[in-house]
């Protein structure tokens, strides 16, 4: 009882200068909740309503409504729930907190990055509740489990580990629980902001995990083996493991025919290439291997060139540099800008830089290939890594031509071989090679096994 | 640190080899060369789509003339996309071949044409281009298949000869790339089917009339025994016919199947007699017979032919009455 006492001491002492914490002493009963984070009219509704009327009895849990209530056992629970939106009844014999939370969170809406013609229109909100109703209206089973964790000494942010304890490999989920645990931070704003702290190391330029907010990604990716993190206030799920193929293998796939969708996989895959290689295969070509493309096309190409001061590289740095910024502002800038950026942007590069003699017109096509060809991935980070190994590649051209880019060619493969996330290869289904996975990833199949690598139960549909 | 040195240093101390901007090129699309008391160069450079210039050069060695030709255009010329090498019969073929084997951007895929007229440049645009349709259409050999022939002593090289119409007039047969006999063209329709290569057209005479069948598949065989067994396989097609034999018929088609088989043999027979008496040995035979009689101190010239020649006459379906 003194023990309870000392608890509402402790609160008045500890949240001086809180302006939203509100106490009141209701005859025996002490309610304590944070008004912004608490709702009103549940406070009404399960406690004062009810407290009013009768002499609060010793077994009050039994007696309010609320779907929540939860047994306090020490100060360090009492304030979690606190700052979560509970309200605390404290009287002489316990001390117990009541779910009232508001809704500090937007609705369910279509997703923005990830939109699909066809298919399931919902996603992701801040709301870790409403995510993992999202994910549990597609995976209803008991053995679907989340263990939830809290990160920040100061946030507190609730972070739950999704898996199928049947499918997932309980090996890797206890590595991902272990490295959640042992997270030491102040506080964490997003799930990109926790990721940083889940990858060995960030040599790769390539993102070591795939962020969705499409609840039939994580419901796939669940029933794949996979291990799905969600974040309170963030309205993204992380996807463990993560492997390259995955980026280039958006969900609408599976809701085509796979002869059109095959076409498209190979579409990606190429412009994941292009979008890697065409400046550095550009200046090999004008500046070292002159002989690999056809007399014409050299001829139209050195007509082009003609009026350009500069040389082939500098011309190709600055319209890339160019590019850069104008998708850099375009992304920042209020999106009812937008459009003024891409008339300015496409003005200027395209009409008045050729006129200017600044750049050939064959560059404004070599870089608006480029460009197109890496936005066929939503995934921001990996847009980056594409950028990051195409001035290599460029860099290595420009020294030594097509050989450059073998050389590049061979380094960004090796590169990518040695990388892994959580003792997984990044280049899987590839090297090492597994036809079950690559007929989910690269190509599309009938596939009635699970990928040996995710998943020690093989067959789909069996327990 | 040190990572960082090595990076630089393999950059910086090995690169750029060979850089070129394009513009700095001249792409040089043809190069006569001829021989009088010094050599005389002239050089096709593209300039654009069907457009060209000629620039001439004198000189005591081809380097120089090159040089000379492209001084005051501010060029470097580029063998990158080279159609066709022109040389007159002075030039000493040898000399002239290892020059441009030497030049490690060469296009192999050139071809080089001999020509008693330096005047070709006058008159139409782009020669290079016309000359490399021209020999390529007639089976000519690259740059690529003749220096392989080059360099084995066994073989003999055969280049075509044009006029200043551009029109290939004979062939020239080289022993030990010397030139030594220059053959007419019906030669080199015969030349052609001995490489295996189709696309030749024939004319054979049936009692006052003629026929003209072309050639769409050749395979010729060419084995060493106790004599040179040559075999031909033809299928051929007939392009022109006037003859009094019933196509409709198979006993018409089996009438002119056996004049064109006597007329190749001994068109055949002919062709290679005249090889064998200037001893250009353009099939490599000599070859054939060391790789299979290894000490053999006979000569290719010393053994006796038998020659079997079958024409099938296919795409019936175009034959009419």
């Amino acid at each position: 009882m003194v023990i309870l006492m000392r608890y509402k001491e402790k609160i008045v002492k500890d949240y001086q200068n809180v302006s939203d914490l509100v106490i009141k002493e209701v005859q025996d009963v002490t309610i304590i909740y944070l008004e912004t984070l608490a709702n009103q009219d549940k406070i009404n509704e399960y406690i004062l309503k009810f407290s009013a009327v009768n002499k609060i009895p010793k077994d009050i849990e039994k007696l309010i409504p609320s779907p929540n209530i939860k047994k306090i056992t020490n100060y360090e629970d009492l304030q979690l729930y606190l700052e979560t939106g509970f309200t605390i009844l404290l009287n002489s014999s316990k001390a117990i907190a009541i779910e009232t939370k508001t809704e500090l969170t937007r609705a369910v809406e279509s997703p923005s990055t990830e939109p699909v013609l066809f298919g399931a229109k919902d996603s992701l909100n801040e709301n870790f509740q409403t995510n993992l109703g999202l994910i549990k209206r597609r995976v209803k089973n008991s053995h679907f489990k989340n263990d939830v964790t809290y990160i920040g000494k100061y946030s507190k942010t609730l972070v739950s580990t999704l898996y199928i304890d049947n499918i997932a490999d309980l090996e890797l989920v206890s590595s991902v629980l272990k490295k959640l645990e042992n997270i030491i931070i102040d506080g964490v704003n997003d799930i990109g902001e926790l990721k940083q702290f889940l990858c060995d190391e960030n040599k790769n330029v390539f993102p070591a995990f795939r962020l969705t907010e499409r609840p039939d990604v994580i419901a796939k990716s669940l029933l794949a083996g996979k291990i799905i993190i969600l974040m309170d206030t963030s309205p993204y799920a992380l996807i463990i493991p993560t492997f390259l193929a995955d980026f280039i293998n958006p969900i609408s796939d599976d809701y085509s025919k796979t002869i059109n969708v095959n076409f498209l996989k190979f579409l990606r895959f190429t412009c994941f290439l292009i979008a890697i290689i065409t400046p550095a295969f550009y200046i090999s070509v004008m500046t070292f291997n002159q002989e690999t493309i056809p007399t014409k096309l050299l001829l139209n190409f050195q007509e082009q060139r003609g009026g350009v001061p500069f040389p082939s590289v500098l011309e190709c740095i600055i319209t890339l540099f160019a590019c850069e910024i104008l998708r850099e502002s375009d992304i920042r800038f209020p999106s009812k800008y937008g459009s003024a950026i891409s008339i300015l942007g496409g003005l200027v590069l395209g009409e008045a830089a050729v006129s200017a003699g600044i750049v050939s017109p064959i560059m404004i096509i070599v870089v608006a290939i480029t460009f197109i060809s890496s936005m066929i991935f939503t995934d921001v980070e990996i847009m980056n890594g594409i950028r990051q190994w195409r001035f290599i590649f460029l860099l290595t051209s420009c020294f030594y031509g097509l050989y450059g880019v073998g050389l590049a060619g061979i380094f960004f493969i090796a590169n990518l071989c040695n990388y892994e996330i959580f003792s997984r290869p990044y280049l899987y289904p590839i090297a090492p090679f597994d036809f079950t996975y690559l007929k989910e990833t690269l190509i599309k199949m009938r596939n009635t096994k699970r990928s040996k690598l995710l998943s020690k139960n093989h067959y789909k549909g069996e327990a | 640190m040190k990572k960082i040195l090595f990076i630089l240093s393999i950059f910086l101390l090995t690169g750029c080899y060979n850089y070129r901007e394009l513009e700095t090129l001249g792409v040089a699309s043809s190069v006569l060369i001829d021989y009088t008391d010094q050599y005389e160069v002239k050089i096709e450079i593209s300039k654009g789509e069907d457009e060209t210039n000629v620039f001439e050069g004198k000189g005591t060695s081809i380097s120089k003339a090159l040089e000379d030709a492209v001084l005051g255009t501010q060029k470097e010329l580029s063998y990158n996309h080279l159609n066709a090498l022109i040389l007159t019969k002075n030039v000493n073929i040898k000399e002239t071949i290892l020059f441009f084997l030497r030049d490690p951007d060469i296009n192999n895929t050139f071809y080089i044409a001999l020509t008693e007229d330096t005047k070709i440049y006058e008159g139409e645009e782009n020669i290079g281009e016309l000359v490399y349709e021209i020999l390529n259409r007639n089976n000519a050999r690259t740059f690529f298949e003749l220096s392989k022939i080059f360099f084995n002593k066994n073989v003999d090289i055969v280049l075509p000869i044009i006029n200043e119409d551009l029109h290939i007039t004979s062939i020239m047969a080289y022993d030990d790339l010397e030139a030594k006999k220059e053959f007419d063209l019906s030669s080199m329709e015969i030349n052609t089917i001995l490489n295996s290569k189709d696309g030749s057209y024939l004319k054979t005479s049936c009692d006052n009339d003629f026929f003209v069948f072309k050639t769409n598949e050749v395979d010729t065989d060419i084995k060493i025994g106790k004599n040179i067994k040559i075999d031909i396989d033809i299928e051929a097609s007939v392009i022109e016919y006037n003859c009094k034999y019933n196509l409709m018929e198979e006993k018409g088609i089996k009438e002119i199947e056996k004049l064109a088989n006597e007329k190749l043999k001994k068109d055949v027979e002919m062709f290679l007699d005249d090889i064998k008496e200037y001893n250009t040995d353009i099939y490599g035979i000599d070859q054939m017979i060391n790789n299979k009689y290894h000490n053999l101190k006979k000569n290719w010239r010393e053994f006796n032919y038998e020659i079997n020649i079958s024409t099938h006459i296919n795409k019936k379906g175009l034959l009419l009455p």
